[in-house]
Order: structure tokens, then C-alpha cells, then sequence
């Protein structure tokens, strides 16, 4: 019996032992782990340590200078001056840099409206629109800040391939408005499902967070 | 009369002098940028037309009321359908956002940029009217903004 006993918890701390030592699997075995002793130092500070030590640092003045510089970026760039006369300034990580280009090359038929824009004015738009296209962004905080790669952005959740030229055909923004209903978005003070800022009070600064949203009673 | 007083004629005399000439004009004068513009139109239409007179405000009054049904959806568009019936107005675009005054007596900033003036024939006499302007409608739609 005590024989047994010993022989099983020897057994549970030789798995648990193993099982630690797997802990670092980032393509290197336990032993390189052992021998340059960085296996604490890379727990601590692991593969996104920038973006652990970028939201520690994170401060909610930080977060306001941040946002009024992105929103300076968009306005006084020549996407901001040359569209914000007729529509809101949709932020560039709404749609994916094929959306982009597609809408930009239909210029002349922009909705039923011949944009008679410059062609060298229209290339600088849609290379501003299509760098910062929502492959190529983290919106989620700063929309300036490079995605992650390989990771897939949200607003191309079962697009299959398709390329849509406007935001409210996205399949991800038409799941996330799906428990509204349609008669809110012809509410005089809202019109369409394309007036974000209507009800996502912080679009402006490109937050479209739950939290900030406010629909208007009429 | 003292030095003073007369000064002071002389002071409000030439005031009268230089306020008159500016209430004869009634309205904003364009700066040079718009006036070389104006001049331009001018010329375009002489040679198009060499009989064609001076630009008319009550013709520009006219083009800014006109409206005409659009061939892709079949709805009376027109100047006022956004910048509504009345200059002194903001307006709304399509959807939906403010648009300033037009009348450069309640919005400075207007027509003093011959490049958005263009920009903006461009575009709206597309929307409007399914062609791009000629310089005499042009020319009289500036000279009707002006005098307001």
C-alpha cells in the first residue's frame, strides 16, 4: 500500500514536471530553454510584451491625444479635404484595400454622383484609403498601428471573397446591427444605416465601442 | 472752425468718399483669383457666342431655381434640392450633411477659390443637369451670388 502510494506521487509530480517544462513552446525544446535560463524571462516578457507593456502604460490622457491626432490625420489628409464636404469621414480600416480600390476606380459613379475628381488627386485617395485598409490596421485601439500578422480582421468574418463597396454590406457589420430594427434607421435624425455617428457617438474618433452608443428616440 | 473740428470734416468726408463707391456695387466684390476667373468665362463665351452680352444675375437667379428630372431616377434635382430655396441657408447633402451657406453675404469663404468654384460647377452641373455647365451659365450663377 505505502508502496503504491509513493510510486503514485512520484508519478503525478514526473507529469506535472513535464507538463512545465512544454510550458515554452515557441518552436524551441526545454533544454535551450534550461541552458540560457530564459525560461522565466520569457514568461515574463513573451511574444507581445510590447502590447502588455503598450496597455500598462496606457493612459486615458495617452488614449485622448492618440485619438484627436488620428482624427487630425484623416482630416487634414486629402481623402479628409477632397470627401468630408459631402460625407462622413468613414475611417479606412472599414473596408479592405480591394473595397477600396474598387470604389475608388467607380470614382465617376460614386452612388449615382460623377466624384470629377483629379486623377492624380484620385490616386493619392486611394493610396491613403488602401494603406490604411482594414488588413493592414489594428483598429481595435489605433487604427495607425500595424496589424498583427496573420491574424485576421474582424470585419472580413464570412466575407468570402466578395467586395463589397459599401461598409453596411460588410456580413460582420450587418451581424452586428442584426437585433436593431430597420424602421430605427429611418428615424429622421438618423436616415440611414449609413449615418454612423447618429448613434456611435465616438465615430468621429473611430470608436465604435457598444459602450458610446446612444440611439435616438426619434 | 478749430483745427479740430475741421479735421474732423475732413476725417468723415473722406469716409462718405470711401464707403460710396462700395455701396454702389450692392454685394461682395470677388477678390482678383475670382475676378481673373470671371474674365475667363467672359472670354470662353465671346467665343462661343460674340454677340453674347455681359453676365446677368437675374439669369444666375434663374439657374439656381431651375430643377429637372433626373434620367437615373426620375426625381426633380436642382441647385435648391441641397442648398435649399434660400442662399442665406446651410444646407444638407444627399446624406445628409450640413452644407454651409452659399450666399458669399452670410459665408464669406465662398467663391473666393477659383479651384473650388470649378471643382464644384463640376460636379453639381453633373448632378443637375446630366452635362457640365457652359462659361455664360457659370458666369451669370457668379454674378447672381455676388450681388446678394
Amino acid at each position: 500500500m505505502k508502496v503504491n502510494l509513493l510510486g503514485y506521487i512520484t508519478a503525478v509530480l514526473a507529469v506535472l514536471f513535464s507538463l512545465q517544462l512544454m510550458l515554452p513552446v515557441a518552436g524551441q525544446s526545454a533544454m535551450d530553454y534550461d541552458r540560457e535560463n530564459t525560461y522565466w524571462k520569457s514568461r515574463m516578457e513573451g511574444r507581445d510584451s510590447a502590447e502588455r507593456k503598450f496597455r500598462r502604460e496606457d493612459t486615458a490622457k495617452k488614449r485622448k491625444e492618440r485619438e484627436q491626432a488620428m482624427r487630425a490625420e484623416l482630416e487634414e489628409s486629402t481623402y479628409g479635404r477632397e470627401c468630408s464636404d459631402c460625407h462622413f469621414l468613414y475611417q479606412p480600416w472599414l473596408l479592405p484595400a480591394r473595397s477600396w480600390e474598387r470604389l475608388m476606380s467607380e470614382s465617376s459613379e460614386h452612388f449615382g454622383e460623377d466624384l470629377a475628381l483629379d486623377p492624380a488627386v484620385r490616386d493619392e485617395i486611394t493610396a491613403f484609403l488602401v494603406a490604411n485598409a482594414t488588413e493592414y490596421t489594428d483598429h481595435r485601439n489605433k487604427w495607425t498601428k500595424p496589424r498583427k500578422k496573420g491574424k485576421k480582421p474582424r470585419l472580413l468574418k464570412k466575407i468570402k471573397g466578395k467586395t463589397p463597396v459599401r461598409i453596411t454590406e460588410l456580413p460582420y457589420i450587418v451581424k452586428e446591427h442584426d437585433e436593431l430594427a430597420s424602421g430605427i434607421f429611418k428615424r429622421p435624425s438618423i436616415g440611414s444605416f449609413s449615418n454612423c455617428k447618429a448613434c456611435h457617438t465616438r465615430a468621429d474618433v473611430g470608436d465604435y465601442d457598444e459602450d458610446h452608443v446612444q440611439v435616438p428616440k426619434r | 472752425m478749430s483745427i479740430k473740428t475741421k479735421s474732423m470734416f475732413v476725417f468723415f468726408t473722406g469716409l462718405a468718399y470711401l464707403a460710396l463707391p462700395m455701396a454702389a456695387y450692392a454685394g461682395s466684390a470677388p477678390n482678383p483669383e475670382v475676378s481673373a476667373l470671371i474674365e475667363r468665362f467672359k472670354a470662353e463665351a465671346a467665343q462661343n457666342d460674340p454677340s453674347a452680352g455681359a453676365f446677368s444675375a437675374e439669369s444666375g437667379k434663374k439657374l439656381f431655381f431651375f430643377t429637372r428630372v433626373h434620367s437615373s431616377d426620375g426625381k426633380k434635382r436642382g441647385c435648391t434640392t441641397c442648398h435649399t430655396e434660400n442662399p442665406s441657408d446651410a444646407g444638407r447633402t444627399q446624406v445628409g450633411k450640413r452644407i454651409e451657406p452659399i450666399s458669399p453675404a452670410v459665408n464669406p469663404e465662398r467663391f473666393t477659390n477659383p479651384k473650388q468654384i470649378e471643382k464644384w460647377f463640376k460636379r453639381n452641373c453633373k448632378w443637375v443637369l446630366e452635362r457640365e455647365c457652359t462659361p455664360v451659365e457659370k458666369g451669370n450663377f457668379i454674378t447672381y451670388m455676388l450681388s446678394l
